[in-house]
């Protein structure tokens, strides 16, 4: 489903590559924690796997379609079609309430489905607000909104960049839970950018992202 | 806690100046975008100013040769004329730049000593001949000098410096201070230098252009007021969430009140100084060339105004001080709301959810188109249409978001672009209301004055159509009657004239023809049943409007009229509109004043244009001054006179509607750093930069549509007011309100262009990217 092989990214003037000859295999329903200390290139490589950046060389191959060789306008597409994001600051649309959020990405898609939506909803606890102003929500339930949102339209893979950032550790317990035993159910390959320990515990695979190169928490031995 | 409460107090005030200041490291848009509207909101209102003073000494000089005349030398008292002596006594003295000048009472045409200017010591074309050269005779002089006649060829027969004495001594070219000072000191006590007065005829649109220039002055100086404010607001809502952190640091609401008062005062005088420098520069650079288009199009003159960059500044800063003054309350009770940003934002509710508010509006609209009707005076006609832009402003900004609303209602949610772009539209329009309430009055105003405008044209047109019922005019001061003169080529119907005093109020008495086949020339508002029985009977007179509206004459009425020396009781049989004519005026049938006669206005000449030649040739033997001229010739001047009035007005519209669209695209761009996140989204969901620029612009389009649909209704009620009204009682006319749906729609285009055009430029580059923590501080 994520087929990362010898990727490099260097930003300009800068020493060293941020992202050096890395590999990454995941399958689907498979989930994989990055942690790493700050200016890492931890955001670097969630922007390298979402198409937001290029890549200086290797290659990333997403739900069988390689990255690196789509135009701007086919990396579009491929975002909307295979991924889901979910950001440490929510970045809900305000103007629109529970429903309309969850369902943005979907309708875009064209995969919207009434019934499917409901029990996403149901499942992650926000039935009863579907029709709240996200304004009006406290941070956990604006970052399960997040959640529904990049889930909605069935991605192949769903990046979170710090999706508990911002929330207390109860909070962050059971939006983590909610997000990693979704994807493992829906077969959804999860990418999870993280500072906390609790919340990379629970993916399949736990990576740090050290001098460009992804290590396995427990050693840090190069993959 | 500080020892010293005043320390303390300074401490506390200087810690959070620091912090404010160094937002501007991450946020210098903010300020820059605040200094930015306040700017343009200056620089708009001194360039309105300075075209206001520039366009409006038009009106108080004239044009001889190729030169403008703005001073004079003219008597204190209208008992003591300014005579040849003086004339002499002076240019002997040297001031050879005086020229004695008079305009002729019937025709308002300029006599000048075309001898003494064409002698004047300039390199205008006046000097390429030879003043001393006795070939070059009178006729080539006035070929110098176009729309001019010699002051020899006026004082004739009757007509002499006694009964027709000098006006003045028209000051050619601008004085130094030393010349000026001079020519005070060799002036007699019973003359002095002041300006030139308008002419007594062929400006007498001047009092309407003076009321529209005044108007669009006043419009500007309120639009620019909304900028400033909306400018303010805008930084106090950016500003809010660093205040609200100051306050639950201890830092008391006062010291952080003073700290955003501090911030910006210094940002709109900065603002407000730049405007007046900036705007002040660019008409002066855009004098010369104004001036070459007043030429060119209008045979007039834009002067250079009057330049006092000190008042200018003074009131745009006090302008800005006052808008800081208001927003002082508004954040006041901001910070005084709560401790945290989501509580402000929690009690923030808005007025267009709210029925009450929407109760108090209906109401205030119903006694607005009510009260309308019953405005009995220029200045009460005037502040009522100040009451009506008000009243629509609070319509603008409660109406907006229901009318996006309404919109998002039938917007599919198939379309999540869309969808999203009409959704967050209602939220932009609450956002931008102060900025939209500017451009809403920029564009009423525009369409408002459009419609009068037009209707004015039309009207007047159609006016001079009808009225101006021969081929051709002669004008002349030759004192026979030539009507009567058997060897006349052609039938000409002399249009007698005589002035007198009705109830204290100079009254013109005019001739009209007896013949029957003349009724369909006079277009009458109102008439009575036997109008011209009673008019040919010499029972009844038509009168002006400017009469009958000044003295609250209605048809049936009687008036005393004194054509000899016993006074007849005469009956109103009707009224006529009579534009641009500054004075009362009555009909009578022309056997009623043949006899009693001051002077004959005009000659109609009833004959087709292979005449004309014969009627020349009889004009030149019996009277050389006469000028014939025909109809379309005389139409075609007065709406030249016309469009001269009216399209400085089409200029300081233009500029107004410029600097309203410029603040609603400097709000824009403030707003949309707040909507960056959003961006981000959209762009990570994978919707192409150009479309998300195109649902932005989108956006914009509806709030700017939703401000016009609002904007329509109240500037027709403006027209209403301004033609039915404001004419009504300042001038004493009115006309038909005739509404082109092509003329508003064109008006609502252009506003709306403008705005569009303008709103395209915040759509910057859009990335998508995770944004960080810090990146969203």
């Amino acid at each position: 489903m994520l087929l990362v092989q010898q990727l490099t990214k260097c930003y300009p003037g800068a020493d060293n590559a941020i992202i050096n000859g890395l590999h990454l295999n995941a399958g689907a329903g498979t989930s994989l924690s990055i942690q790493g200390a700050s200016g890492c290139g931890k955001s670097t490589l969630l922007a390298l796997l979402a198409g937001f950046e290029r890549c200086d060389s290797g290659s990333i191959i997403i739900a069988n379609q390689q990255l690196d060789g789509l135009s701007a306008r086919e990396a579009d597409d491929f975002r909307k079609h295979h991924l889901g994001v979910i950001f440490q600051n929510y970045n809900l649309l305000e103007c629109f309430n529970v429903w309309d959020n969850v369902a943005f990405t979907a309708r875009l898609k064209g995969n919207y489905n009434h019934q499917h939506q409901q029990q996403l909803l149901e499942e992650l606890g926000l039935s009863a607000l579907s029709r709240a102003p996200v304004s009006q929500l406290s941070g956990g339930e604006q970052q399960r909104v997040a959640i529904a949102r990049a889930l909605n339209h069935r991605p192949a893979v769903v990046l979170a960049d710090e999706p508990t950032g911002n929330l207390d550790e109860k909070t962050s317990n059971v939006v983590s839970d909610l997000l990693f035993s979704y994807c493992r159910k829906q077969e959804i390959t999860l990418v999870v950018v993280t500072h906390s320990r609790d919340v990379a515990r629970r993916a399949s695979f736990q990576y740090s992202l050290h001098l460009g190169k992804l290590c396995a928490d427990s050693s840090r031995a190069p993959q | 806690m500080h020892p010293n409460s005043f320390w303390g107090g300074w401490h506390a005030l200087t810690l959070a100046l620091r912090a404010q200041v160094a937002s501007y490291r991450q946020r210098l848009w903010e300020p820059l975008l605040i200094v930015v509207a306040i700017f343009i909101a200056s620089a708009g209102l001194t360039a309105v100013t300075l075209i206001n003073q520039g366009a409006s000494q038009q009106l108080n000089s004239f044009r001889l040769g190729p030169w403008t005349v703005s001073e004079q030398v003219a008597a204190r008292r209208i008992n003591e004329p300014v005579t040849q002596a003086d004339y002499a006594t002076l240019r002997q003295q040297g001031f050879d730049f005086l020229i004695a000048f008079t305009w002729q009472p019937s025709s308002g045409q300029l006599a000048v000593d075309t001898l003494a200017a064409l002698s004047l010591p300039t390199n205008g074309a006046l000097t390429q001949a030879d003043p001393a050269d006795t070939s070059y005779n009178g006729t080539t002089r006035l070929a110098n000098l176009p729309g001019v006649q010699d002051l020899n060829a006026f004082y004739q027969g009757e007509i002499t410096l006694q009964s027709h004495p000098l006006r003045g001594l028209a000051i050619v070219g601008r004085l130094s201070a030393i010349h000026r000072q001079q020519l005070q000191n060799a002036l007699p006590e019973h003359l002095h230098v002041v300006p030139v007065r308008a002419q007594p005829t062929g400006s007498n649109l001047s009092d309407s252009f003076h009321l529209n220039l005044w108007a669009m002055g006043t419009l500007m100086l309120v639009v620019s007021g909304f900028i400033i404010f909306n400018a303010l607001n805008l930084m106090l809502a950016a500003r809010m969430p660093l205040l609200i952190k100051l306050r639950q640091l201890g830092i008391h609401q006062s010291t952080l009140l003073w700290v955003l008062m501090l911030e910006m005062m210094l940002l709109a005088m900065v603002g407000a100084i730049l405007g007046v420098v900036v705007g002040t520069a660019v008409i002066t650079t855009f004098t010369p060339s104004l001036n070459n288009l007043y030429q060119l199009l209008f045979d007039s003159s834009f002067n250079s105004p009057p330049l006092s960059i000190g008042a200018m500044i003074l009131r745009s800063s006090l302008l800005s001080l006052a808008a800081v003054g208001a927003i002082a309350v508004v954040a006041l009770r901001r910070l005084k709301g709560g401790m945290s940003w989501r509580k402000v934002l929690a009690t923030t509710r808005h007025v267009d959810n709210q029925p009450r508010y929407w109760c108090v509006l209906a109401i205030a609209v119903v006694a607005m188109v009510v009260g309308a009707s019953y405005l009995t005076s220029q200045l009460a006609a005037l502040l009522f249409i100040g009451l009506v832009l008000l009243v629509g402003c609070v319509s603008v900004m409660m109406a907006m978001p229901v009318i996006l609303r309404g919109l998002a209602h039938w917007v599919s949610a198939k379309r999540p672009v869309l969808h999203w772009s009409v959704h967050n539209a209602i939220g932009l329009s609450r956002r931008t209301k102060l900025a939209a309430s500017a451009f809403f009055i920029a564009l009423a105003a525009n369409i408002g004055m459009n419609v009068m405008v037009d209707s004015f044209r039309i009207a007047t047109e159609s006016w001079l159509e009808q009225r101006l019922f021969a081929p051709y005019y002669v004008y002349t001061n030759h004192d026979g009657d030539l009507s009567t003169r058997a060897d006349a080529p052609a039938q000409l119907l002399a249009r007698y004239g005589k002035n007198v005093r009705l109830a204290g109020q100079h009254t013109e008495l005019r001739s009209f023809p007896q013949l029957p086949e003349f009724k369909r020339y006079l277009m009458l508002d109102q008439q009575h049943s036997d109008a011209w029985p009673l008019f040919y009977g010499r029972e009844g007179v038509f009168i002006n409007q400017q009469l009958a509206y000044r003295q609250a004459i209605e048809v049936g009425d009687s008036i005393e009229l004194s054509l000899n020396e016993t006074p007849d009781s005469m009956t109103v049989v009707g009224i006529y509109p009579d534009y641009g004519n500054p004075h009362a005026q009555i009909l009578l049938p022309d056997a009623a004043l043949a006899e009693e006669r001051d002077n004959i206005t005009a000659y109609a000449a009833m004959m087709i244009e292979s005449q004309t030649d014969a009627l020349q040739v009889w004009l030149d033997a019996v009277a050389p001054d006469a000028r014939l001229l025909a109809r379309e010739t005389l139409i075609k001047q007065s709406m030249s006179v016309f469009v001269r009035t009216f399209a400085t007005t089409d200029l300081l519209n233009m500029v107004t509607m410029l600097v309203a669209a410029l603040s609603f695209f400097v709000s824009i761009s403030l707003l949309v750093l707040d909507i960056t996140p959003q961006l981000h989204l959209l762009r990570t969901v994978g919707i192409s930069p150009h479309i998300i620029k195109l649902s932005l612009f989108g956006q914009y389009c509806f709030v700017a549509v939703s401000c016009a649909i609002v904007a329509v209704p109240f500037a027709l009620l403006l027209a209403w007011l301004l033609v039915a009204k404001v004419n009504r009682y300042a001038f004493h006319w009115t006309y038909p309100l005739t509404l082109d749906p092509a003329m508003v729609i064109q008006s609502l285009l252009v506003g709306l262009g403008i705005l569009c055009v303008l709103l395209l430029l915040p759509l910057g580059r859009l990335k998508a990217k995770f944004t960080s923590q810090q990146e969203t501080v």
